[in-house]
Formats: C-alpha cells, sequence, structure tokens
C-alpha cells in the first residue's frame, strides 16, 4: 500500500479558523498547509500544486488577492484544475453566487454554521474517508 | 497578541488583481504558528451581519468581482467570527484566549486613553475610531464565549475608569440585549461601539458621571456628538449617542424626539445605559455581601414607563428576569425567598432558597424551589434594601 498522502492548503488569514480546520483535518491524517493571504496561496499552488488534494479558500484575505481570484487561478492551473475546493465563507452569497461556485466545483461551507462533524462528512465526501 | 486580532477580518477594500507572479511570490510557505495578521488599515469583508448590514452592502451578482464588494465605507463597521467557530475550536480543546479580567482590564484601560485623547486637542486622535473597534471586538468574543454577562460587569471606584466601566458594562449590556431583538437598524457591534462612546461628552466636560443621573444635562450629549464628528465616526453610532437620553413619550432630551423617531438601536442602548446605572450597587463589593439587593430590573422598568417600545422591554425582562439573583422575594404563601437563578422563558418564575418559610422559620435543611415545575407557588413582590416593590 503505497498510498499517496493528502495534502490541504487552508487559505484564510483568521488564525483561529486556521487552527480550527487544521486539527480536524490533521487528525484525519491529512497534512496541512496554512497561507493567510493571497500570495502565500498562490505560491503554493505554484510550487507544490501537485501535491495538493484539496483546498478549503476564505473569500476576503487581506492582501488584495481574493478568495475569488485564489479559485480562477487554481482552475487555471493544471496542477490544481482538478482538486476539490471548499469555499468557507462568513460572507452572505446570494444564489447567483453559489451557482458560480459550484460551476467552479466548490462547496460552500458558511462559518456561521460550522460544524465539526458536517465539516468531517464534507471532507470524506470531497477526498475519501478516515484513514487509520 | 489581542484578541480582537483573532476575531477581527483585516485588509483594506478587496480590488481585482491578478494571482502574484512567481517572481513576487514568497517563497516560504506560511505555516499556522508563523501567522502574523497585518495591521489593520480599515474595515473590510462581505459578511453583513444584520439587516441593516445587508442593505448597504451590495451583494455581487453577475460575476464575482470583490470590487463588487462592500467599500468600508459603505460596510459595516465589524467583522467578527461566527460563535461556531469558537464553539469549534473549544470541541477541539484549541487554546483561545480567555482570560475575562485581562481583556476587560485592557478595554477599560484602552477606553480611557481613548477618551483622553479624543477630548485632549494637544493628543493625536489618529486610529481612534479603530481602537474602538478593537475593543467591541474583544466584547463581542467574551460574550460569544461566554452566555453569563454577570460574570462580566464590573464597576472600578476611580473616577476615570468608573467612566470606562460604566461604558464598557453598558456596551455589553447593549449587545447581548441587541442579539434578542429582531429588525433592530444597526448590528449589535455597531450597538456596542455606541455603547463605548455614549458618554464621551462627560469625559470631554470634566463632569461627574454622577451628573448625568440627575438627567437634566444635555450638554454632554452635544459635546459628545460634536467629538464623534471630529473622530469620523459612523453616522449610524453618532445617531445612537444623540439618543441615548430621548424617550418614546417625548420626555427626553436633548431633542425630545418621539415614537418612531427614537430608533430601536437607540432604545436599546438607553434601557443598557440605565440598567448599567441601576446595577451599579450590585457591582460594589459591600453591596454584594449584604442581601437583599435592589430590584435593578424592575427599578430600570419603572424608568422607562412609557418610554421605550414594548417589544424591547419584553426581550430585556425575558433576558434579564423580573426579578433578578441575588433579591428577596415573597410568594404567595407568605413565606421569603431568595432568587438563586432564572428560568430562560420564565421571567417570573425563577429558582430560589427558601430563607423565611410561611411560618417564619429558618428551614432546617437547605430548601430550593423551581417555581417553574411549582404552579402552587407565585412571587408576589419583591422585597429590597429600599423596601417592598409591588
Amino acid at each position: 500500500m503505497n498510498e499517496k498522502i493528502k495534502k490541504a492548503l487552508i487559505i484564510d488569514d483568521d488564525q483561529l479558523v486556521c487552527r480550527v480546520v487544521e486539527k480536524i483535518l490533521t487528525r484525519r491524517g491529512i497534512q496541512v498547509i496554512v497561507a493567510p493571504d493571497g500570495a502565500a496561496a498562490n505560491s503554493v499552488i505554484i510550487n507544490d500544486g501537485e501535491n495538493l488534494t484539496i483546498a478549503i479558500i476564505d473569500l476576503v484575505l487581506p492582501d488584495g488577492v481574493t478568495g475569488w481570484d485564489i479559485i480562477d487561478f487554481a482552475r487555471r492551473t493544471p496542477k490544481t484544475a482538478h482538486i476539490p475546493i471548499i469555499v468557507m465563507t462568513g460572507a452572505v452569497l446570494s444564489e447567483e453566487e453559489e451557482e458560480k461556485f459550484r460551476n467552479k466545483a466548490c462547496t460552500i461551507v458558511r462559518k456561521k454554521d460550522f460544524n465539526i462533524e458536517s465539516f468531517k462528512e464534507v471532507i470524506d465526501r470531497l477526498i475519501g474517508g478516515e484513514k487509520a | 497578541m489581542r484578541l480582537s486580532d483573532l476575531i477581527n477580518k483585516k485588509g483594506g477594500p478587496a480590488t481585482p488583481s491578478a494571482p502574484v507572479p512567481v517572481d513576487k511570490v514568497p517563497e516560504k510557505i506560511h505555516v499556522v504558528q508563523e501567522v502574523q495578521k497585518p495591521q489593520a488599515t480599515s474595515p473590510a469583508g462581505p459578511q453583513p451581519a444584520s439587516p441593516a448590514k445587508q442593505a448597504s452592502a451590495p451583494r455581487p451578482t453577475t460575476h464575482l468581482r470583490p470590487a463588487k464588494l462592500p467599500t468600508p465605507s459603505s460596510s459595516s463597521i465589524y467583522d467578527s467570527l461566527p460563535s461556531a467557530i469558537y464553539q469549534a475550536a473549544e470541541q477541539l480543546e484549541i487554546p483561545i484566549p480567555q482570560n475575562r479580567q485581562l481583556v476587560l482590564n485592557n478595554a477599560r484601560i484602552s477606553l480611557i486613553e481613548i477618551f483622553n485623547a479624543a477630548t485632549d486637542p494637544s493628543l493625536p486622535k489618529d486610529n481612534l475610531w479603530e481602537k474602538v473597534r478593537n475593543i467591541v471586538a474583544d466584547l463581542s468574543m467574551l460574550l460569544a464565549l461566554d452566555s453569563n454577562l454577570a460574570k462580566l460587569l464590573e464597576r472600578d471606584s476611580s473616577t476615570a475608569e468608573e467612566l470606562s466601566s460604566h461604558s464598557i458594562n453598558t456596551a455589553l449590556i447593549a449587545m447581548d440585549l441587541a442579539k434578542e431583538v429582531k429588525k433592530i437598524e444597526f448590528t449589535a457591534q455597531e450597538i456596542g461601539a455606541a455603547a463605548l462612546l455614549h458618554d464621551i461628552g462627560i469625559a470631554a466636560l470634566n463632569m461627574d458621571i454622577d451628573d448625568e443621573m440627575k438627567g437634566t444635562l444635555s450638554s454632554h450629549v452635544e459635546k459628545a456628538v460634536e467629538i464623534l464628528v471630529e473622530l469620523k465616526v459612523p453616522e449610524s453610532v453618532r445617531v445612537m449617542v444623540a439618543q441615548h437620553h430621548e424617550r418614546m413619550d417625548g420626555k427626553g432630551y436633548p431633542k425630545g424626539i418621539s415614537g418612531k423617531d427614537f430608533l430601536l438601536s437607540s432604545q436599546i442602548l438607553a434601557l443598557a445605559e440605565t440598567f448599567e446605572r441601576m446595577m451599579a450597587d450590585s457591582f460594589d463589593d459591600n453591596a454584594k455581601k449584604g442581601t437583599p439587593q435592589q430590584n435593578y430590573v424592575q427599578a430600570t422598568l419603572d424608568n422607562f414607563h412609557k418610554a421605550l417600545d414594548p417589544e424591547i422591554l419584553k426581550i430585556f425582562i425575558s433576558i434579564r428576569g423580573f426579578y433578578p439573583n441575588g433579591i428577596m422575594v415573597e410568594l404567595t404563601n407568605r413565606s421569603i425567598c431568595l432568587v438563586l437563578r432564572q428560568n430562560e422563558g420564565f421571567p417570573l418564575r425563577p429558582v430560589i432558597q427558601v430563607v423565611l418559610d410561611s411560618a417564619g422559620n429558618h428551614p432546617e435543611t437547605m430548601r430550593v424551589i423551581d417555581l417553574r415545575s411549582n404552579n402552587s407557588l407565585s412571587i408576589i413582590k419583591a422585597i429590597t434594601h429600599s423596601g417592598d416593590q409591588r
């Protein structure tokens, strides 16, 4: 059994959100890279994109590069064009916005409704179950 | 790191930008322990937290460009993490700063500095509004972490700190109340900011905080608004500060507005402000030792007879309880009891402890009665240190 180690990119400038998501993922055997801003996120996509299994992206980041930009960039980059993306946001999204995200194969998780069990289910659905 | 750094969404107005070119990309990948948030320069973030906020924050529709995000001037003033994230963090045993005392002390000191800087012409006024937002963010987090408001309320005795602790207590009470009131004009955080600043006129005029209780001084309200204009505080906050001594019956000041002109958000501030003053005695250690305490809920309600929207008063009673913890009450069987805790949704039927039974004797063993499940008994009146109340 030589299964590739799963690796997640978390893009959020809030430390607490990053720590929460990181802890859930690492407990499931998933390696985590945290990017606190758009520049760091794009760096990971460029330099380590082929190893990413999933990306979890906040929409509003501090350096002017937004979650929307990162999603577009990840989808245009062959190494990450196919990976599941979770949009984790505190914003209220319209139906049209949600549809746009779905068209880019993104799953939406609302921070205000965040729940550990539901989040684990989303992760399992997108990249498979917990490894022993 | 400040608590608010954890819960404030940072960054300026988002603008469309292409991904960063490879040659400009930092080589080092940040890991979470190394994350350093940049200094906030302006509020940002598309996180509508209230109808008012949603109304002022146009959503992107046809194309998802950040240019369509609310700008700092049009968005509401805060973003804070939803409590769901804190709950998840607690479940995962992720340490989050929870030292209430430290946070409250820092908030008090910071607010005194704000008052000083805002009212002293010789001191710089840069970032004062940002500092107010930071305090509100800290208080929001405290409320999100701990629903027991009583643990958070304290009064300091020195004059400067008394005003600052009064303002912080008012903010906590107002934000706690605002969460429950539907269809308010502004967010709980905006109301909290107004509560922090509502008495800045007192600081500027070197008045004694107790002078305001006489209810005849409109100058401090006008002075406060004047200062807030200078500090470029949003209009929503200025309006609430301007109205915090008004009443629905038109008998308030400085303008004597009435009816719907007296915004619900301002009413929340007015109620919280008065309630805090009524409660001030209970913050005093000596008063805490002696029972019965004043029924400050009832005293507040008396103060606002016909002065506030009934819905606000109803919610206030449902949160605070009509007979607050620590007061003595007399029951229909003539026994005298101490109110121990509230039953949510049953403001007239708290949990009580019998102090004197119906025959006038101290019970030999502790007797606790949950009035919610004992329909044969009711409270007929509260007994306070200033005499019986209805």
